[in-house]
């Protein structure tokens, strides 16, 4: 009696066993071979939302840096693409081949010992300088995007950033350098002790002949 | 037996040292007008400050002995050799009141560089420089490549104690016959040079988009520095701030004439130009600058610095030119010069600042003179071993007129250069010994004891105090050519110690 039962049971966990492995097989087929659906918003297809085919793989990245480190890195962010802050100094100086571009000088931020690079870029990106660094006067911050050159081929061998975008985080202003009351002091005390002592000199000298 | 400082030596050197002091002050008088004309009011104080301690320390040394009488020789020698490091300690007073220096000693290196025409600086934001300070650091330069004592003599200040002065700033070119003479001779060429250069210059700044103060102002520095073979520029980026060709080869043509021999320019200019073309230095900075050139171009040529042949021949022939001369202008970083430069390039620089220009010159280095002369010594010595016993060897070289190679100037001249070398070398080691590498620190100090100026990095704001003092020292021993400054020492050392018991 007892056998008849445990081969009932046996075959039903065995069947059991069968149905559960195929409606898995029959779900992980479905889930490979079903189409894929994007839960896209139907507006986008209108916003330009669209693949460039011909846009080519791109292995820079945006370095932004200090111009110091510009300055006195090894080759690290040659050719690279970066981001600099500074304050524009000096002249605007006309590209000797191409009236169209210019060179401003870029100097760094908040350091004692600021280092200094040359930013090649249109005339039009040069416009927004309001201001020129120079005694006296502070210079328009910018913001420069574009790519280093530690010894560019265009150049001559030049250390340089070509701007691509360059935008203005603070205008420029004027500087006041007080004088200070001591000096201003010493600034007439000792030119005429030194009259002094000179016509005293000369006294003696023409006592003694 | 070692020659002391007497009481009465004290005295009398201190009056000439006063001489010149007093003198000085009036040099501040550039950029007192400067800071007046461009109504900078803070430098104005500073420069007026300066001007006054000038006169009156001036006139205190000169109340030491009223009347002095003549100079010795020995009494030449250390007021030529004292009065560069005096002067620089007065000079730095209202550079380091600018606000542009980490200290004092930054700005007496300043003042050092300044006055021998080394050309490195320590200034911090040279863009927001004020003009006044700017218009003293090439006053400086002027000074300093003219000669103090020759700005002395050619004024008249120096009474008739003229030959042993002349002689101990390391001049030995009698252009004319009179010292006096010669000295004003000397001062109308740089002008009419300076003149000409900076007028030619504002054009090319103006054209290029600079304003019209701002153009004249660094047109007259940058020809200053040129000439008189110094160095400092107006901007930290040196020559290269303006992206001009044109400029450069006017700084180029400025340089190369700064380290020809004032008398042979007197001489082209009296049309006796086969003199020039015999000349020995002519001929052997002729050979040394093409060899240089062409080495330096196959060494960059083999890295990809300069991707073809003109951008190649822009950056290193000025760069030859600017070492040559001991000029110390740049048209690349100094980050460029260790990374975009192979160590073989580096090397040649190095040679070229060592070598130098020619003698009685704006130029430093060993000079191409004795170089000359060491060859033509060696070219006597073989000579000598391969002619019979009983013949009589001479070896003539031409400089203005034709001379015999004598024991003596081939002695001096292996001298001097043996001095340079072993200062190369502890300069060097102390810049190896504060930390930075050894080419770096053989690049630097050979700029600094042939006042050169190119700098790797080494000379820079923050540097450490014992090299800078180190630094300051090769500045001041270069321009002097050595000889001086250590007979100087040895006697002031010799001086202060007591004698001993039977007189020796």
């Amino acid at each position: 009696m007892r056998a008849p039962c445990m081969i009932g049971m046996a075959f039903g966990r065995m069947a059991a066993r069968r149905i559960t492995a195929a409606l898995l097989a029959v779900l992980m087929c479905w889930c490979l071979l079903a189409p894929s659906y994007a839960q896209a918003d139907e507006s986008d297809a209108s916003s330009g939302n669209q693949v460039n085919q011909v846009q080519l793989p791109d292995s820079s990245f945006l370095y932004d840096v200090p111009i110091s480190e510009l300055v006195t890195a090894d080759s690290f962010h040659d050719e690279q693409t970066v981001q600099v802050q500074g304050e524009v100094v000096g002249d605007l100086i006309a590209d000797e081949a191409d009236a169209s571009y210019c060179w401003v000088s870029l100097q760094e931020l908040d350091s004692q010992a600021p280092a200094v690079v040359s930013v090649y870029m249109t005339r039009e990106l040069a416009k927004q300088i309001d201001s020129w660094g120079h005694y006296g006067q502070r210079g328009t911050t910018l913001q420069v995007m574009g790519t280093f050159h530690l010894s560019c081929g265009v150049h001559q061998g030049l250390s340089d950033i070509h701007a691509e975008t360059v935008s203005v985080v603070e205008s420029g202003k004027s500087v006041e350098y007080p004088i200070s009351s001591i000096i201003c002091t010493l600034a007439w005390v000792f030119p005429l002790v030194g009259a002094g002592l000179a016509l005293y000199y000369r006294h003696r000298n023409e006592q003694e002949r | 037996m070692w020659q002391r400082f007497s009481f009465d030596d004290v005295l009398t050197i201190g009056h000439y040292l006063g001489v010149l002091t007093s003198v000085f002050a009036f040099a501040f008088l550039a950029p007192l007008i400067t800071a007046l004309l461009c109504q900078e009011w803070e430098p104005l104080t500073r420069y007026a400050m300066a001007a006054g301690i000038a006169l009156t320390v001036g006139t205190l040394l000169r109340l030491m002995r009223v009347s002095p009488g003549r100079l010795s020789h020995q009494q030449a020698m250390a007021v030529t050799g004292l009065a560069w490091m005096f002067l620089a300690l007065i000079a730095s007073i209202p550079l380091a009141l600018s606000g542009h220096y980490a200290s004092y000693l930054d700005a007496l290196f300043e003042g050092v560089s300044g006055l021998t025409t080394t050309g490195a600086s320590l200034a911090l934001d040279l863009e927001h420089m004020a003009f006044a300070d700017n218009m003293w650091r090439f006053t400086m330069h002027f000074l300093g490549g003219l000669g103090l004592i020759v700005v002395a003599l050619a004024l008249g200040l120096m009474g008739s104690s003229m030959s042993g002065l002349y002689s101990s700033e390391g001049r030995s070119d009698h252009v004319l016959p009179n010292i006096v003479s010669t000295t004003r001779l000397i001062g109308r060429i740089a002008i009419i040079v300076i003149a000409v250069a900076t007028g030619v210059m504002t054009l090319f700044c103006l054209f290029s988009g600079m304003e019209p103060v701002r153009a004249f102002f660094n047109a007259l520095w940058v020809s200053v520095s040129g000439f008189m073979t110094a160095g400092f520029t107006p901007t930290s980026q040196s020559i290269s701030y303006y992206h001009s060709y044109p400029l450069e080869l006017i700084c180029m043509v400025l340089m190369l004439l700064g380290s020809i021999s004032f008398a042979l320019l007197v001489e082209v200019w009296k049309g006796r130009t086969g003199r020039f073309f015999r000349d020995i230095e002519v001929r052997v900075g002729f050979i040394w600058i093409v060899v240089a050139t062409l080495v330096l171009m196959s060494s960059l040529a083999v890295s990809d610095t300069f991707p073809n042949l003109p951008e190649l021949l822009r950056r290193g022939v000025f760069m030859v030119v600017s070492a040559m001369s001991t000029t110390g202008f740049s048209v690349i970083t100094g980050n460029q010069l260790v990374t975009s430069f192979s160590s073989g390039a580096l090397f040649i620089l190095i040679l070229l600042m060592a070598v130098g220009g020619s003698s009685g010159s704006t130029a430093g280095g060993m000079k191409l003179m004795r170089i000359g002369i060491v060859v033509k010594s060696l070219v006597s010595t073989v000579k000598e071993t391969m002619a019979p016993e009983n013949a009589r060897v001479s070896v003539v070289y031409e400089h203005m007129g034709k001379h015999v190679l004598s024991t003596d100037l081939a002695r001096s001249a292996m001298t001097v250069s043996t001095l340079f070398v072993v200062t190369f070398v502890l300069g060097a080691l102390a810049g190896v010994a504060c930390g930075y590498d050894a080419i770096s620190a053989i690049f630097d100090s050979v700029s600094m004891a042939s006042n050169g100026g190119l700098s790797t990095g080494v000379a820079s704001p923050g540097m450490p105090a014992f090299l800078e003092g180190i630094y300051i020292l090769e500045m001041w021993a270069g321009r002097l050519e050595y000889v001086t400054l250590i007979a100087l020492l040895a006697k002031m050392v010799m001086s202060v110690i007591p004698r001993r018991r039977g007189g020796r």
